[in-house]
């Protein structure tokens, strides 16, 4: 952890005991219901008391403890260009980032916005992979219009394998494609051994509350135990719809959710690198619509990522930025920043959802630019100062060294010792309004803009070998003909 | 005030037991049961339709006061004449194959069911099957097709297919819905109305069922 990291704590000690006891209870007492039979079966082997008529699980405080026990202290995740790799945890005391996953709308730089087109996935990736302040990456959910309805996930995915320099986390969408997405990952590293060894890519598996995991998502469980590849488990109430309107109702059936997943995991497959990601919702009571950025589903984030962190030595996962906003206007730069903030100052390791607006069905790739811009103010938050004579200036300041009247502070060694340590966003104005006009008078989307366009006539910097890209499009065909009904 | 007015004020308080109470006491007076139900609970139940769609009131509040109504109604039933169906029409409702975001769909089922509908919910992962079966078992008025991926609103599109090819599709109205659909994806798959939210879809369904009667 950083020197001098500031975090803020939403429960008492008291009060997350409280919260984990119950939940443990809740697995222990209720149980589960699990739609998958080989899964059952195994978990049965395991210890699980599991009905398989009604296919429901429960755990006992001994298998709890005994997986939990079995969550890897330390893991990496590996991007396929060897260039980004992340290490868990974060060796400088910082947060992840990744981009908003499963968006059906995409909204070009002139404004247009429309199902995702597959060239749009080429482009996004070409952006990602620029950011400095986004670490991995997720799939655009590429229109039926343009590849076959029943694969856009594999079509997608060939995509991120071949052009995203940086991790990828995968969302299926069907169970039967959760096979072919795995060969997939496996084809562009050289196997599955090499997969198990370098996950280059990981799983999102999502419960349906409450405590409901339907088969896909059992699917992708039960694989990547098999594959040893990494599940950021998910789950996604809508507070108010489908879990307790409360935000500590809603964070703590999401953790319940999260960390049954992580026990089913980690007992099928003991040290599998999980990362817990409880993404919560709720319900506007006025106009029903699904909200991403209101305050109090905030302050449930900060205390699902506490249950996990603080409670149980577990990395974890949820949005940092995003909006309910349609636009880029005032309103969207205020949830993202807000939220993003507080969420820096929470004890999250990984915060995502970047170049989303709409509630996360629709990303933008100015909204991407900017979003790589408030992270990087989140991520100098997140790692806090210290507080000493050196950072106080005492040494200086006692000795009266300003009392020379030839003295500036830009001449102090104090100063030279730490002038670079402000942080200073890339397209922020920092000039008065002279400068400002001469210079064209340009607003940050302006600018951000311009940035695109930069990167966009630079060539990417990364591209799979021939011989993988080769593997991936082979295995991207068997699953065509497997999955596709024409 | 009048005993109608009370009874108007329960459904608007959401005041279950006090709403069932004071129509046994109508009853119990010697009232008209139509009276009871037109003149007592409905006016109720309108006033909490016009100050949601105002903007006055959240969803629980809709949903406790159409609640309190149906527990007046449940005592007045038998004597009504016939004893009568209160609703003013039929919907069935359903998320489509291979889709089981169920939120909306729900709300859209409540929100119908606040309007005086009847309202039979198949569920969520139904095929273009169900919905044929269900048209004719319960003869419904119009019904409903929730998708929330751009993957399984195609769907609504083949069950009014297969809504053709069995031969009922001009029975019923189709109303789709679900966060991808648009006016324009409702006009491609010949949907017959398309609604933005849980209250205008019950709006919608009100106005067709009571312009039919
Ligand atoms: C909650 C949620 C879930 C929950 C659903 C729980 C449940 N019981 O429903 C869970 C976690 C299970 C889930 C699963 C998945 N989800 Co989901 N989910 C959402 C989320 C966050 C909210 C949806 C919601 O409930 N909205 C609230 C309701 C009230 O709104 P609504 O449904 O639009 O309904 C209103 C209107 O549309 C209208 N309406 C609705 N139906 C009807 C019907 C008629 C007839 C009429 C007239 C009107 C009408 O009235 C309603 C009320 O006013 C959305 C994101 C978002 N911001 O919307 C993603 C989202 C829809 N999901 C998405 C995805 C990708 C998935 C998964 C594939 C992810 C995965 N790998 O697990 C699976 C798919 C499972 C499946 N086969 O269906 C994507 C869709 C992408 C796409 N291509 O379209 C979204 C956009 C999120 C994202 N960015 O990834 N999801």
């Amino acid at each position: 952890m950083a020197v001098g990291r500031k975090q803020i704590w939403m429960m008492t000690e008291e009060e997350l005991a409280h919260v984990k006891a119950r939940m443990e209870q809740l697995l222990i007492e209720r149980g589960v219901h699990l739609d998958h039979d080989p899964m059952l079966k195994d978990l049965a082997a395991c210890g699980c008391i599991v009905d398989m008529e009604t296919k429901d699980v429960k755990f006992t405080k001994e298998l709890i403890d005994k997986a939990i026990a079995a969550v890897p202290a330390e893991f990496t995740l590996y991007s396929p260009s060897g260039t980004r790799d992340l290490k868990f945890p974060n060796p400088e005391g910082k947060f992840y980032t990744r981009t908003n996953t499963g968006a059906p709308n995409y909204r070009t730089v002139d404004g247009d916005t429309h199902y995702v087109k597959p060239e749009e996935v080429d482009e996004w990736y070409h952006v990602t992979n620029a950011m400095e302040n986004l670490d991995f990456v997720t799939l655009p959910s590429t229109s039926g219009e343009y590849v076959p309805g029943d694969a856009v996930d594999v079509y997608t995915l060939e995509k991120a394998l071949k052009y995203s320099a940086k991790h990828i986390w995968i969302q299926p969408y069907e169970a039967d494609n959760v096979q072919h997405l795995i060969d997939m990952s496996a084809a562009a590293v050289g196997g599955y051994e090499e997969l198990r060894k370098r996950p280059i890519v990981s799983m999102i598996a999502c419960s349906v509350p409450v405590l409901t995991y339907k088969h896909m998502d059992a699917e992708i469980l039960y694989l990547s135990a098999k594959y040893g590849v990494p599940v950021q488990p998910c789950s996604l109430p809508t507070a108010g719809a489908n879990t307790p309107v409360t935000a500590q109702g809603t964070a703590f059936v999401a953790s319940a959710e999260v960390f049954a997943q992580i026990v089913m995991l980690e007992l099928l497959c003991p040290g599998l690198p999980v990362i817990a990601t409880p993404l919560l919702f709720s319900m506007d009571m006025q106009s029903t619509y699904t909200l991403q950025s209101n305050t109090e589903i905030t302050m449930a984030r900060l205390m699902a990522m506490e249950i996990f962190e603080r409670g149980y030595n577990i990395r974890a996962h949820s949005y940092g930025t995003g909006t309910d906003s349609l636009i880029l206007d005032a309103q969207n730069f205020i949830e993202r920043t807000s939220l993003t903030q507080a969420m820096a100052l929470g004890a999250g390791s990984v915060l995502g959802g970047a170049g989303q607006l709409e509630t996360a069905k629709t990303i933008n790739p100015i909204q991407l630019i900017i979003d790589n811009e408030i992270f990087g103010i989140a991520q100098r938050l997140r790692l806090g100062f210290d507080v000493n004579d050196e950072t106080l200036d005492w040494d200086e300041l006692i000795a009266g060294i300003d009392k020379d009247p030839f003295f500036s502070y830009l001449m102090s060694e104090h100063t030279f010792r730490h002038y670079e340590e402000p942080h200073r966003p890339d397209m922020f104005n920092r000039d008065g309004v002279a400068r400002w006009e001469m210079e064209g008078s340009k607003d940050l989307l302006t600018k951000a803009r311009e940035k695109f366009d930069a990167i966009m006539a630079t060539p990417d910097t990364y591209q799979l070998p021939a011989d993988k890209a080769a593997a991936v499009e082979e295995k991207l065909r068997i699953a065509h003909k497997a999955l596709v009904k024409e | 005030m009048s005993i109608f007015n009370e009874l108007s004020e329960l459904v608007i308080k959401g005041n279950i037991a006090g709403c069932k109470a004071k129509v046994q006491e109508a009853v119990d007076q010697g009232q008209d049961p139509t009276a009871i139900l037109n003149e007592g609970l409905m006016p109720g139940i309108n006033e909490i339709g016009d100050r949601f769609a105002k903007g006055q009131i959240f969803v629980p509040n809709v949903l406790l006061s159409a609640k309190a109504m149906n527990a007046g109604v449940e005592v007045i039933q038998p004597l009504l004449a016939g004893k009568g169906d209160t609703t003013i029409g039929t919907a069935v409702v359903a998320t489509v194959k291979g889709d089981l975001h169920d939120i909306g769909k729900n709300l859209v089922a409540l929100m119908m069911k606040s309007a005086n509908l009847k309202v039979i919910d198949l569920g969520a992962n139904v095929s273009g099957e169900k919905y044929i079966e269900a048209i004719k078992q319960y003869n419904p008025d119009v019904i409903g097709l929730s998708a929330l991926l751009t993957t399984t609103m195609n769907e609504q599109g083949h069950i009014i297919q297969q809504l053709i090819d069995a031969g009922v599709r001009d029975q019923v109205k189709v109303m789709i819905g679900g966060a991808p659909v648009t006016q324009m994806w409702a006009d491609r798959i010949g949907a017959d109305a398309f609604t933005t939210d849980a209250a205008e879809a019950a709006r919608w369904a009100k106005n067709y069922c009571t312009s039919k009667a």
